[in-house]
């Protein structure tokens, strides 16, 4: 395993409780890794500690090798570690295209060119249509496309995506499942928190389960997923049971 | 991801320009570079010109932090005063000319702004507005008691020929017309660059969401910090074009809440984050309060107060992005019609 992304014994407490204990883990360059586990489970905060927001308490981050932790989250991004957000926060005074342009302008100072690196990943997350739409006005499925796009404007090697599937339209999910692993074809690591665990599943490489803070499961999505403690962690133990 | 094409055509700092829009722009400028040809034994309406522009430069140095970052200053009168008493006091104690003066004015106003950036940007929202609000006022108490500036009487320049290496103009004021137009004329091309530039769309992102600019990768602080050193530097060149045309600066004039609230409520009423708001709003705003300081005599400042309080409420309720916006919708409206 090549890891591009490296999490070990992280923990964070705020105030009393324990948000995450002694979590590790480590995400292959090229992988499509899936994060799950009921909510309150600490997946939001593992990613808050992966790219900056959440400074933990114990334990480190290293990207590509090079310690990531303590970092401020736009130092991170610069290294080329992005994140979506579960509710999509586009700029609502920009177009689509504006928002993708300001993301490419990471790479480079001329707008010019930004703004032709941004309809090109319009076109490749399938919003070439909207270009010139102001971004105010987007469905709930056209702003989770629209925050992948904001996020691949900056070029990442690794894209966390938290639940990139929820509030899409049932119809829409098959191929936002088949955008996530073009993707990822592209050479663009993936960590995805999703409830859609079905979804999820056929396109992870891997998963691993987490409640109450802790890493319960790791491993191929079939194992994770017929997993006890997994089914416990969302059932409870008298469901679980029976 | 190889490097794109970039498309030919019109364009300014990246981004595409009209060619009727450029045409439009210089042939404004043109006409009102002739205007004062047409004003000879006019003081009044000269002067009311003068004014409209120094505080359309103004509205515009405001409406770069505000308008475009999002970070509301009701303490902007703070960076005209230490402009005006930066040229002022370089003048009266070593002999600096006004003109170097003015760009020392513009290099510590902008170097304030940063100071006085680095920890209030710290705040957010109401809590900046505040910050922004109680420093000004430190320092207009500051200036009122330190002897060294004046106190509270203040500075006066003295009375040398006029003439443009000396800045000072006195019988023919129309020389301070077209300083007051050439700095509109520069800060406005320099807003419309700044617009279409990398910073301008990075501003507008922290306008519109900080969190979300900070994980692409930008830092919001640094990108505040160079808006508000842009803002509080023309406001310094503005100080000091103030007290040429005055000869007199004390607290109440230069550092005073009013000139704070007066300076933001121009962009706010014109239509903030946009080129042409600030000078809307100072052409209407200040026509307003020159008349109305004329007609009702000694009780005008406070019929003009009025006057604004009244047309901001109707604003604030009916259209709340000011003329701009009411501007937008109405095309809107006219080419929905059209078609």
């Amino acid at each position: 395993m090549n890891p591009i992304l490296r999490v070990e014994n992280v923990s964070v407490r705020f105030g009393g409780l324990q948000a995450l204990g002694d979590v590790s883990f480590a995400v292959a360059n090229n992988e499509i890794l899936g994060v799950v586990g009921p909510n309150g489970a600490g997946k939001s905060t593992l990613f808050g500690v992966i790219c900056g927001d959440v400074h933990p308490d114990a334990g480190s981050t290293l990207l590509a090798g090079k310690s990531i932790t303590g970092k401020s989250s736009d130092e991170i991004a610069r290294s080329g570690l992005v994140r979506t957000f579960q509710t999509p926060r586009p700029f609502t005074t920009m177009t689509f295209l504006e928002n993708v342009t300001l993301a490419a302008l990471t790479k480079t100072n001329d707008v010019a060119i930004a703004r032709e690196r941004a309809r090109l990943v319009l076109d490749q997350v399938g919003l070439s249509d909207c270009c010139d739409r102001p971004s105010s006005g987007a469905s709930t499925g056209q702003r989770k496309r629209l925050d992948i796009a904001r996020a691949l404007g900056t070029e990442p090697s690794v894209l966390l995506l938290d639940e990139p599937l929820g509030g899409v339209d049932p119809g829409s999910i098959a191929d936002m499942l088949a955008l996530l692993k073009r993707i990822r074809d592209r050479g663009v690591t993936l960590v995805v928190i999703e409830h859609n665990l079905e979804a999820l599943t056929g396109i992870a490489d891997r998963l691993i389960a987490m409640t109450l803070g802790k890493k319960i499961a790791d491993g191929a999505p079939k194992d994770v997923m017929s997993d006890d403690r997994l089914v416990r962690a969302y059932l409870g133990d008298d469901d679980a049971a029976a | 991801m190889s490097a794109p094409s970039v498309n030919k055509g019109l364009t300014f700092a990246g981004s595409p320009i009209k060619l009727r829009n450029i045409v439009l722009f210089f042939a404004g400028v043109g006409i009102l570079y002739l205007i004062p040809q047409f004003l000879d034994g006019k003081p009044f309406e000269l002067r009311l010109l003068t004014v409209i522009f120094l505080y359309a430069v103004m509205g515009q140095s405001w409406n770069i932090l505000g308008g475009y970052a999002g970070q509301i200053s009701i303490g902007h009168a703070m960076f005209f005063g230490l402009g005006a008493y930066t040229s002022t006091i370089a003048f009266l104690n070593f002999g600096v000319n006004p003109w170097i003066g003015g760009l020392l004015a513009v290099a510590v106003s902008a170097l304030a702004g940063v100071l006085i950036g680095i920890p209030c940007f710290r705040l957010r929202s109401h809590y900046f507005v505040i910050a922004t609000l109680v420093v000004a006022e430190s320092i207009f108490l500051i200036f009122s008691e330190w002897s060294f500036v004046g106190a509270a009487i203040g500075l006066e320049l003295p009375i040398r020929p006029s003439g443009w290496e000396n800045f000072q103009f006195h019988r023919n004021k129309i020389p301070y017309y077209y300083i007051a137009l050439t700095m509109l004329v520069v800060v406005t091309i320099f807003v419309i660059w700044m617009e279409r530039s990398k910073i301008g769309f990075v501003l507008k992102g922290i306008r519109d969401d900080e969190d979300a600019v900070r994980s692409l990768g930008f830092s919001p602080l640094r990108y505040k910090l160079i808006a508000m050193a842009f803002s509080a530097g023309i406001l310094g060149f503005c100080g000091t074009f103030y007290a040429q045309y005055v000869l007199l600066i004390e607290p109440p004039t230069v550092l005073f809440a009013s000139i704070s609230v007066i300076v933001a409520l121009i962009p706010i009423f014109g239509g903030i984050g946009t080129v042409a708001g600030p000078i809307i709003g100072s052409v209407i705003l200040l026509t307003i309060s020159e008349y109305s300081r004329v007609h009702f005599s000694g009780s005008g400042r406070n019929v003009d107060l009025l006057i604004y309080g009244a047309l901001i409420m109707v604003f604030a309720a009916y259209c709340p992005g000011g003329v701009m916006s009411m501007i937008s919708s109405l095309r809107a409206r006219f080419r929905k019609g059209a078609v």
